[in-house]
């Protein structure tokens, strides 16, 4: 079982490299924002306290982000052996599939499994060859349960289960494509237990209940996320 | 002033023959419609009670010159394929217009089982950029729904790349939905049956929750006003249709439709964009602007 942990690039200087000892691999950028894209600068940051595999994470994208996207691939793709990179966006996907087959491997994100987890699996798995899509992200039982037919591997996140986001930043006040310099911060626990069915925790755009670990023949690696502090 | 004047079609989800009636004769341009035999992303109760009451939808919209879709907007599980791709068969075969989808896998078996029509991409298949588009255009995609959190500067080049795709929009001063629908497994009235006398529950997204520190914190969403300016921005991108959605509750479909209609003369007169917020800011004051009202009621 592989075990890897989640930073947002504007986390990279609260880490150290004692914090990233014991992970096989870092996932870098974000799910839920496209302003969590890595810089090149960024990899390099984490590479002088990380000197493993880095997996690159990326959200659904506005045209902006997809540009970025494409950019960061044009100039960084040729520099690491095993380019790994969390896909929440068709757009990226077709990208990566006409221009990098075969040179990056594209992992289904959890956005995009929430959507296509229910799908006919004959047909999930043949467009999973047709991509080069050899794994799959999720974060709850249901999800692995939807997820029963899929012939890749599943990367199971904690210690978060993801149940909603907007591209409207609650920090910001604007949208997910408008320049953010911000660090999105510690999560930030809600209550109410009229409306909730348990505390709800407020990461970026995105919320979140708590979730543990399970056990899955599919399951292959785990993926932390990097906690701050209040 | 602007003078773009584009005609911007009316789409409107309806559950029954008189609401496709009702709707169809008094400006809207198409109506859709869902069967329990096709999967779609809704209640129960938004959907037809019977074929024989779809198929006098499909006549009355010919017979004004307007059209009807069928709603197939969820991931199927492969179980009801074979009797969803025959209950469309049978409605394109009786006259239906297209269908709305918004799983690949189905589109690909509807397409595999010779299911010629216009399809629609669901705004729950989140388009947001041109290359998304693209991918569902190369597979048969002839209309897209824009998701409501896209800004005019993210929609623009959707609209410059779009290739001869339609592209639908909602009235977002009318109808906007705080968080990806989509993507989100938290607690509100979306996810239950309807049960008749029971009052539906809180949205989690629109209640009051607290934080550590004391304080009251509401998922945010932008106010009418922003809502506003980018409808009336993305209408002049060049948006095709104005769609108003399904819901349980008839009173608020027909105060949000008939708000629709207003809002909709407006930007097709070509108003400048100032005049447009003060007009649309007084259309919109008493239409809630977040989600639908799930306490049932028919016509």
């Amino acid at each position: 079982m592989e075990r890897t942990i989640l930073l947002a690039p504007s986390e990279i200087p609260l880490v150290t490299a004692e914090r990233l000892k014991g992970y096989d691999a870092v996932y870098l950028g974000g799910e839920f924002c496209e302003n969590r894209l890595p810089s090149p600068a960024d990899y390099k940051r984490l590479a002088a306290i990380f000197h493993g595999r880095v997996v690159t994470v990326t959200s659904i994208m506005s045209e902006r982000g997809l540009g970025r996207a494409a950019d960061l691939l044009k100039k960084y793709l040729g520099r690491q052996k095993d380019f790994e990179i969390v896909v929440n966006d068709w757009g990226l996907l077709q990208i990566l599939q006409d221009k990098y087959r075969g040179k990056a491997r594209p992992v289904l994100g959890r956005l995009i499994v929430w959507e296509i987890a229910r799908m006919d699996k004959p047909f999930l798995n043949s467009f999973c060859r047709e991509y080069g899509i050899k794994a799959a992200e999720a974060d709850c039982e249901p999800v692995l349960k939807q997820l029963s037919g899929f012939k890749g591997a599943i990367h199971y996140h904690g210690p978060y289960r993801f149940r909603s986001t907007s591209r409207y930043c609650p920090h910001m006040k604007a949208f997910n494509s408008a320049p953010c310099a911000r660090v999105c911060g510690a999560p930030v626990k809600l209550r109410n237990p009229k409306v909730l069915g348990e505390d709800l925790y407020m990461i970026g755009n995105a919320y979140f209940t708590p979730n543990r670990p399970v056990k899955h023949r599919l399951i292959r690696r785990t993926v932390e996320t990097f906690l701050r502090k209040a | 002033m602007k003078k773009t004047g584009k005609r911007l079609g009316l789409t409107v989800g309806v559950r029954n023959f008189k609401e496709a009636e009702y709707f169809l004769t008094r400006g809207a341009d198409e109506v859709y419609c869902g069967i329990p035999a096709v999967p779609n992303h809704g209640v129960k109760a938004e959907n037809f009670g019977s074929l024989e009451d779809i198929h006098r939808t499909i006549d009355i919209a010919h017979s004004l010159g307007k059209k009807a879709f069928l709603v197939a907007n969820d991931i199927f599980p492969h179980k009801d394929f074979p009797k969803a791709a025959k209950a469309a068969a049978v409605l394109v075969e009786r006259g239906i217009d297209g269908v709305i989808i918004r799983d690949l896998a189905i589109l690909d078996y509807f397409r595999k089982k010779g299911l010629k029509t216009h399809f629609t991409l669901s705004t729950l298949a989140l388009c947001f950029n041109s290359g998304a588009l693209g991918f569902f255009r190369d597979r048969g995609i002839s209309r897209v729904v824009l998701p409501q959190q896209i800004t005019p500067e993210e929609a623009a080049p959707l609209f410059r790349n779009r290739k001869g795709v339609e592209i639908e929009i909602f009235c977002l001063p009318l109808f906007y939905e705080t968080n990806l629908n989509p993507l989100c497994s938290m607690w509100c009235p979306c996810g239950q049956e309807i049960v008749p006398g029971k009052a539906p529950r809180p949205f989690t997204c629109q209640s009051d929750l607290l934080r550590p520190d004391g304080e009251k914190f509401r998922m945010p969403m932008p106010d009418t006003r922003w809502l506003l300016s980018t409808l009336y921005d993305i209408y002049h991108l060049g948006a095709d249709m104005m769609k108003v959605a399904r819901g349980p509750n008839i009173e608020e479909v027909i105060q949000v439709f008939n708000t629709t209609v207003y809002i909709t003369k407006l930007l097709e007169k070509g108003i400048s964009k100032e005049l447009f917020l003060y007009e649309g800011a007084r259309a919109a004051v008493k239409a809630q602007n977040y989600g639908k009202n799930y306490t049932f009621s028919t016509l």
